[in-house]
């Protein structure tokens, strides 16, 4: 089943891409199910790719010595693991499916770098956003800790 | 291109007890309004513009409140 261009037109990831492009983006993307309380991203192991929500929810949360800690609720839309396409570093933090589980789309770091190769567009595009999303999360982040 | 106009909102809830969302909606949430996440429903009690909106996408904050989780909300209909 592949991911709409509906879909990705929700995604601000791919906000001011062109439907052409959207189609291009959507044949990386590889659907895959999440039942609920699975874990998809478990902090501190290394990644290969974002996934984006499509449908449902996910927690993210790090874990210390002791506990973990719930930092936010990602809905449809959203992305996960964003990071690993910019660092290609050990994942910053867990992340499960809530309780009604969820389905996403994974796109894989080494596909979406061959696509940015061939339409240096999209990959501006899709920087720029992903310059923007994690702007998003980190003044989310600081208000959640007023 | 499309004209449509979409909301990424970030949901964060009074006293820290719950972690807060980041959603995609396309109607722009108001005060009083009552979402669902994480099984809970939370009541929107301010909105404010986080940052500029970038193409057809605006960024807006909502502080909320907590007002009862979604299953106990399902057994007082059923009750």
């Amino acid at each position: 089943m592949s991911i709409s261009t509906n879909l990705l037109k929700r995604v601000q990831l791919f906000a001011n891409l062109t439907p052409a492009e959207l189609a291009l983006l959507a044949d990386i993307c590889a659907p895959t199910e999440a039942r609920p309380k699975e874990l998809i991203i478990e902090q501190n192991t290394t990644g290969t790719g974002m996934y984006i929500v499509a449908s449902g929810a996910v927690e993210v949360f790090i874990s210390g010595l002791e506990n973990a800690r719930s930092l936010v609720v990602l809905g449809p839309g959203q992305v996960i693991g964003e990071m690993a396409l910019i660092d290609q570093g050990y994942r910053s933090a867990s992340v499960k499916a809530t309780g009604e589980g969820a389905t996403l789309y994974l796109i894989e770091r080494d596909q979406f770098y061959a696509l940015c190769e061939q339409n240096y567009h999209i990959g501006f595009i899709v920087m720029r956003n992903l310059a923007i999303d994690i702007a998003f999360k980190l003044r989310h982040r600081n208000l959640a800790e007023l | 291109m499309t004209d449509e106009i979409f909301y990424k909102v970030s949901f964060v809830v009074m006293g820290g007890e719950h972690p807060g969302a980041i959603m995609t909606v396309e109607k722009k949430p108001e005060i009083g309004d009552e979402i669902t996440f994480n099984g809970s429903v939370f009541r929107v009690t301010e909105v404010m513009e986080l940052m500029p909106p970038v193409g057809n996408f605006g960024f807006l904050h909502a502080t909320c409140e907590h007002l009862r989780p979604t299953r106990i909300e399902e057994g007082d209909e059923t009750g």
